[in-house]
């Protein structure tokens, strides 16, 4: 509990940041797509489609996507699967315990909700980066600043980077949610539009490039 | 005399916070009339305005009322204490020339309040017109939270209390029965964690339990390695489902009551064994696929935390009831208040305060134990 309180705990797009830090922005990428790999995993097997990874010194440790529906519990997202993933191996006591997850790094598509917030406390990961915000549950700054505060006896506040490949997670959060309209019973007002086609007719920037398939 | 009774209100700045700090109240200039002894009439609510005009018919006292934060008044407050100090001092002659000084004086970073300093000099002239004092009075800046507050501050700024019935519902509301199940359910609640406790962990215990037919449906205890751990007691022992650190008595009970989930579907197709995750894959969109805790009550020794509060949140659990309060990590009040934020799909009720002192008494007794080791 001897944290310093002086610190602050920032939550930046990856635009804001500077220097030696914006150079490291193709290994963000190079995570981030892995990252949108496990979501498209999760969209294939009719989860919201919500990946991440965890990065230990540029070496990828683990990694989860959502399973709510296939594990019939609404508790189960990426960032808990990823974690359980380390912890519940064989190999866990290998493994530094609290001191690991102090060095890694966590890659996620959206922004962590407000439990998955709370939950990265507790494994006192060093810093969070994710793609788009989550405006319904969003931890790290969209409804609650979870990240920020001290609030954990055993739990430590965290850093986070935002907008690393938003683009790309919306596609993959759009397309879920066009393919559920396809099933809706009751036709939507709005008209929704294929977000393949809508990703064909953008300019692609140099960063934000459609996921390779 | 005025015969027509003003009210200025200038952004009272009623503000909720989500952190419960129900003492913290916004600083307001009453001016009101010294001569008429009314002083009841102050009782203004900003809502009711159709009191105001009784109040108007009925009397024919001066009053007018400001409200507004202290701070954004700096010449009326030096009003104030000028006024304080011809009294005490007696100086009714000699008041004058100071309160010209007040008026136009636009130094002490009036700047920011520069276009107030017009209307506060207008103020200002009205008081010495007509031979009014100044009096400030704290109000409440947040609305009361519980009934008590209510009564103890609509004594002086008269306000609705309404129950948020999602939000911290009174214990007195209940019926006697009620309070009674209770109180016998958070026992089986203190029996899980007194068995938690004797394998050295928090001693948090918790049951799930559906209202209708009263039976419980899970039970657990938190399971996250502590300091206080006995050696007896290592992770071999214990058969984790879930990651160590999120452990939490929560967190168990969800997860427990996803595999009993689980379970009776497997039972219900025909397949046994492992396959139960490919089964549910075939079968998407069943009856059983709503979310589990919809019905349910959670009793629980002490307050969620904030990861805790969310997944019962994610789980859809309909009501919380818990002994004892987590001053600082707390999900439902303590620190944050989780349940009651408005982008978030799913509100549930929360009571606390049940067998309060004896959820208390578990983590006392293990600090005691530690010592006597």
């Amino acid at each position: 509990m001897n944290n310093d309180n002086n610190e602050i705990y920032f939550s930046k797009d990856i635009k804001e940041l500077v220097g030696t830090e914006y150079g490291d922005i193709e290994k963000h990428s190079k995570f981030m797509k892995l990252a949108l790999n496990e979501a498209k995993k999760a969209l294939d097997e009719g989860e919201v489609p919500v990946g991440c990874v965890i990065v230990h010194n540029d070496i990828v440790i683990a990694a989860g996507s959502n399973k709510t529906n296939i594990k019939k519990n609404a508790t189960r997202h990426a960032e808990i699967e990823a974690l359980d993933s380390i912890y519940l191996s064989e190999n866990a006591s290998k493994f530094g315990g609290d001191k690991l997850l102090s060095d890694c790094k966590l890659y996620v598509t959206v922004e962590p909700c407000i439990m998955c917030a709370a939950v990265l406390q507790l494994a006192k990961i060093n810093i969070v980066y994710f793609g788009c915000y989550n405006d319904k549950f969003g931890g790290n700054g969209s409804i609650l600043p979870v990240h920020s505060i001290d609030c954990f006896e055993r739990g430590h506040p965290y850093n986070c980077v935002s907008g690393v490949m938003k683009d790309q997670a919306i596609h993959l959060l759009q397309k879920f949610y066009f393919q559920e309209n396809k099933k809706a019973p009751v036709p939507n007002k709005r008209k929704r539009i294929d977000p393949d086609q809508m990703i064909n007719n953008q300019d692609n920037s140099s960063i934000d490039q459609p996921i390779d398939k | 005399h005025l015969k027509k009774m003003r009210k200025i209100q200038l952004s009272p700045k009623i503000t909720t916070t989500s952190i419960a700090t129900t003492e913290t109240s916004t600083l307001t200039i009453t001016i009101s009339s010294s001569s008429t002894t009314d002083s009841d009439n102050n009782n203004n609510t900003p809502s009711n305005k159709n009191k105001n005009n009784n109040i108007n018919n009925n009397n024919n006292s001066v009053l007018e009322l400001l409200i507004a934060p202290e701070e954004n008044y700096p010449n009326l407050q030096s009003f104030y204490q000028q006024h304080i100090d011809n009294e005490q001092n007696n100086e009714q002659e000699s008041d004058r020339q100071p309160i010209v000084d007040i008026i136009n004086s636009h130094n002490n970073n009036n700047y920011i309040y520069k276009d107030k300093t017009e209307y506060q000099r207008k103020i200002i002239q009205f008081l010495i017109d007509n031979k009014l004092s100044l009096k400030i009075v704290k109000i409440p800046k947040n609305p009361p939270l519980t009934h008590d507050l209510w009564l103890e501050w609509n004594k002086l700024w008269p306000m609705t209390f309404r129950v948020h019935c999602f939000s911290t519902p009174l214990v007195e509301t209940l019926e006697d029965k009620e309070i009674v199940e209770m109180n016998t359910f958070m026992k089986k609640a203190i029996e899980q964690a007194n068995i938690g406790k004797s394998l050295g962990f928090n001693p948090v215990g918790a049951v799930l339990v559906d209202p209708e037919t009263n039976t419980i449906h899970g039970a657990g205890f938190d399971q996250t390695p502590g300091n206080h751990m006995n050696e007896i007691t290592n992770t071999t022992t214990v058969k984790y489902h879930l990651s160590p650190i999120l452990s939490h008595c929560t967190m168990n009970l969800i997860h427990q009551l996803a595999n009993q989930h689980i379970e009776r579907c497997v039972q219900k197709s025909g397949t046994a064994g492992m396959p139960a995750l490919a089964s549910m894959q075939q079968t998407p969109n069943s009856e059983d696929d709503a979310y589990l805790a919809t019905d349910l009550y959670l009793y629980i020794t002490r307050e969620p935390c904030i990861m805790c509060s969310m997944a019962l949140v994610h789980s859809r659990i309909k009501r919380v009831i818990f002994g004892a309060v987590q001053p600082n990590a707390g999900g439902l009040g303590g620190c944050l208040k989780v349940h009651t934020q408005k982008s978030i799909n799913h509100r549930f009720q929360v009571y606390h305060g049940i067998l309060e002192n004896q959820c208390k008494l578990l983590f006392e007794n293990k600090n005691n134990n530690n010592d006597n080791k």
